[in-house]
């Protein structure tokens, strides 16, 4: 997929040795055990840039993305938006907050079935001041609706009434109408089919470049990262192991995860190849 | 549909407007005042004078009727007036504060009140405050908190994992504004369901009479355990609208003929007996009209893993919901869908679900859905086998363990106390699937069970799959979209386009010769990803 060229570095969300513990008990009174979801994770994500994550299951890239967005507070290290700490004592600092919108995987529970899709997509102006209203308001849900290919008149709709694909699109819709400076999608297109998924990644890239978004994309699907993001990380429970430009990582991965996690990967037999039993014998 | 036609509702709402019309006549006017002792015409007949006879003291029961309706109503109103106007903000305010000491506190009180012998308060409270219609009502208010407390908490402890709350909060919505605008309109159903119950209860039909000790007992007795029934909690709730997978009934461990069967090119026939577990011939769905599966066909036999692809709406969903008999409100099917050799579409719903309890089980994409957000997993997977089988708890809780092991969650590093929320998307997916191979059926229906997982994670669950139909001879029909996954696994493939099947065929086959178009595409797309 063609992404516009990257613009000139210059430091946008900084996350320096974070570390997250969970805090897990074993009954009313049972014991308490902590477990350290993040360990020493640092990184720096630059204006314009597309950064990608992935790692296996229950590594902790929701967990990062929690930290992120200031849902949950930290054991260890900073969370900087611009210099702005994303979470102050206690609760999520409200000015970074607006700068930040997220997409989440599941296309049938990122809404609330009860609302319509102009309450639904408007609902990131709650973090304004002075959110637009009456005809700008209307005007905004158009604009936020017609970038991601829907139609104006879609606002007037209930969720139930679109297909997955549809719903991530509004989805991504609802992250963009403030205008963040940073999105971060967790699994945004894990749960959508082969085509439905590269039509909602191309929407993605032609974003990119009409505007040029900053974002964190998640996913525990590489040949996703590959298709959309200028660099990449790899998590393996909870630390950061491996972090380059997403075509070298891809290809001359150095860290044996990153190498497993490719190897893995399971591809369509070669036809003119002579047929051989699968390699996943137990 | 237009309410008017449901017959239920009309009828239920015609003896409800009977009721309340009794009680606010019987405000101006009964045939008879209810109170008059009219003793040389005790036990009168039904009459035209007194309508429904007369008690053993001359009363006209008619009247006491009408007037008794005033009551029951009053206690209904009140009573459920108070359970819910108190316990579903508890319930409500518990779950925004989960796992907090809040949360525990109001959980604990709610247990001790439960805990309680209903009767006992009933007598306490009458004998503190003497008895009286409004100690009734007290009481079995005081009931109805906790019912609808544990209720609201269930529900909406479920809701603050889906992502549209995290979304709401991601926009700095206050808790309290969340539970709100958020929350409870998505339980509004089923609160009125469960106060519909509970003031069905409280107003148990009875002539006037508000001190007589018995009836009050009775009902506040029934409370709380009818409550129970309807908690979120119960087993039958629990599952949701998915059934739950099941299981042939039958013991852990290899069977003891736990031959491996020959899988690679097609199935065995060990002895030439039929092999065949599902066929499904002809089938076609209309849904209010509209056709939604055209003629499909396919088999599976014992031990063989059939890959169902296509894109999304292509109709792979919708077969295999008609398999389960899941099929939605105003579908018809036409055709046959034999289950070794028993057509499902004949069967009536309970037989079916005998049939899902024993011989057919799924795995639905949706793992939050499918799980019960107020119970650790282990708890979960150990009912789903015990509801199954009649093993002792212990010995169940065990294999949960071990089948939470299979899945990669060993006990160790995921205690069997962890609720659904401690874990991660794929974490959840898995439990989802521990719980649908704990029972091992002899059909399992796997609608896309590995989207939330990474590809190392996928082939170890992959692999599990495998070894089950190696190892126990289950047919497994695979649904996905993902042709990379369905190529490593899967006997036979089965491509759906538009509600019909296009192309099918032996894996390596199919994929070597790409006869239609269609498979072309999904093959080229594929390749490309
Ligand atoms: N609320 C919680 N309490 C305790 N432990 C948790 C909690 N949430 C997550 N965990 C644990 O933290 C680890 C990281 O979880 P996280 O959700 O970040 O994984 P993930 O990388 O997003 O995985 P997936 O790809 O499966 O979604 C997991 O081992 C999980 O069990
Ligand atoms: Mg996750």
């Amino acid at each position: 997929m063609n992404l516009a060229p990257r613009p000139a570095a210059v430091p946008l969300l900084s996350v320096t040795g974070v570390a997250r513990d969970y805090i897990h008990r074993t009954g009313l009174f049972g014991r308490a055990t902590r477990f350290r979801a993040l360990q020493d994770v640092t990184f720096t994500l630059h204006r314009g840039e597309r950064l990608g994550l992935v790692g296996e299951s229950g590594c902790g890239k929701s967990t990062l993305t929690r930290a992120l967005l200031g849902l949950d507070p930290v054991q260890e290290g900073s969370i900087t938006l611009d210099g702005a700490p994303v979470f102050t004592d206690h609760h999520a600092n409200t000015a970074v907050r607006r700068r930040m919108q997220v997409v989440f995987q599941d296309p049938y529970g990122s809404f609330n079935p009860r609302h319509r899709v102009d309450r639904l997509i408007t609902e990131p102006f709650h973090l304004l001041d002075h959110p637009p209203q009456g005809r700008a308001r209307a005007a905004a849900v158009a604009e936020a609706l017609e970038a991601v290919g829907m139609a104006a008149s879609d606002a007037e709709k209930f969720i139930h009434e679109f297909s997955g694909g549809q719903r991530q699109r509004i989805a991504i819709a609802r992250a963009l109408i403030i205008k963040p400076d940073v999105i971060v999608f967790d699994e945004a297109v894990s749960a959508l089919d082969v085509s439905v998924r590269a039509q909602v990644l191309d929407l993605l890239a032609d974003l990119c470049r009409r505007t040029p978004l900053s974002y964190l994309f998640v996913s525990h699907d590489l040949s996703v990262v590959r298709s959309v993001t200028d660099r990449v990380m790899v998590m393996q429970a909870g630390r950061i192991v491996e972090a380059g430009p997403t075509e070298a990582v891809l290809t001359a991965p150095t860290h044996p995860y990153t190498r497993a996690l490719i190897a893995a990967a399971p591809v369509l037999p070669d036809p003119q190849r002579p047929p051989h039993e699968p390699a996943s014998a137990p | 549909m237009k309410w008017y036609q449901s017959r239920s509702l009309v009828i239920g709402a015609a003896l409800s407007a009977l009721f309340v019309l009794a009680a606010l006549v019987s405000l101006v006017w009964t045939p008879f005042n209810y109170e008059t002792l009219d003793i040389p015409n005790k036990l009168q007949r039904p009459g035209s004078l007194h309508w429904f006879g007369t008690d053993h003291f001359g009363r006209d029961i008619f009247s006491m009727i009408m007037a008794g309706a005033r009551i029951s109503l009053a206690v209904a109103v009140l009573a459920v007036g108070i359970g819910m106007g108190i316990g579903v903000p508890l319930g409500l305010w518990a779950a925004a504060r989960s796992g907090g000491w809040l949360d525990e506190f109001i959980m604990r009180g709610n247990d001790l009140v439960f805990a309680f012998p209903s009767l006992v308060i009933a007598i306490l409270i009458t004998a503190t405050f003497g008895p009286g219609a409004v100690n009734a009502i007290i009481a079995i208010g005081i009931f109805n908190i906790p019912v609808f407390a544990r209720l609201t908490r269930g529900a909406a402890l479920g809701l603050w994992e889906r992502d549209f709350i995290l979304a709401a909060r991601v926009a700095s919505k206050s808790r309290l504004r969340i539970s709100v605008e958020h929350v409870l309109p998505n339980i509004t159903s089923l609160l009125i369901v469960q106060g519909t119950i509970s003031s069905a209860l409280a107003s148990w039909p009875r002539p006037v009479s508000p001190t007589s000790g018995s009836g009050r007992s009775r009902r506040a007795k029934l409370g709380p355990d009818a409550g129970r029934c309807a908690d979120a909690r119960h087993p039958c709730f629990a599952s949701g609208a998915h059934p739950r997978p099941s299981h042939r009934g039958d013991r852990a461990g290899p069977q003891p003929d736990g031959r491996r069967l020959a899988r690679s090119d097609g199935p065995a026939h060990p002895g030439g007996a039929p092999m065949t577990l599902l066929a499904v011939e002809n089938l076609s769905v209309d849904i209010h009209g509209t056709p939604v599966l055209r003629d499909v066909g396919l088999t599976l036999d014992k031990g063989q893993i059939v890959a169902l692809t296509g894109e999304s709406g292509s109709g792979k969903s919708m077969t295999s919901l008609s398999i389960m008999g899941l099929l939605p409100q105003g579908a018809t099917a036409r055709g046959r869908v034999l289950l070794e050799g028993v057509d499902l579409l004949t069967r009536t719903e309970p037989q079916l679900c005998a049939l899902r309890g024993r011989a057919m089980g799924m795995i639905f994409q949706e793992p939050m859905t499918a799980l019960n957000p107020v119970h650790s997993i282990g708890r979960q997977v150990a009912e789903t086998i015990r509801i199954h089988t009649a093993l002792p708890r212990a010995e169940a809780r065990e294999q949960a363990a071990a089948m939470l092991d299979r899945v990669g969650l060993p006990a160790h590093r995921f205690a069997l106390s962890r609720f659904p929320h401690e874990l991660s998307g794929g974490q959840r997916q898995r439990v989802g699937l521990a719980m649908a191979i704990a029972l091992r059926p002899r059909l399992l229906i796997a609608d896309e069970p590995t989207t939330a997982l990474d590809v190392t994670t996928q082939a170890q669950i992959l692999d599990l799959l495998q070894g089950l139909v190696a190892d126990f001879g289950m047919g497994l029909l695979l649904i996905t979209h993902d042709l990379a996954v369905v190529s490593q696994i899967a006997d036979r493939i089965v491509v759906m386009q538009k509600g019909a099947v296009v192309e099918h065929g032996a894996t390596r086959a199919l994929l070597a010769e790409q006869r239609h178009p269609y498979s072309r595409m999904l093959i080229g797309a594929a390749r490309v990803g």
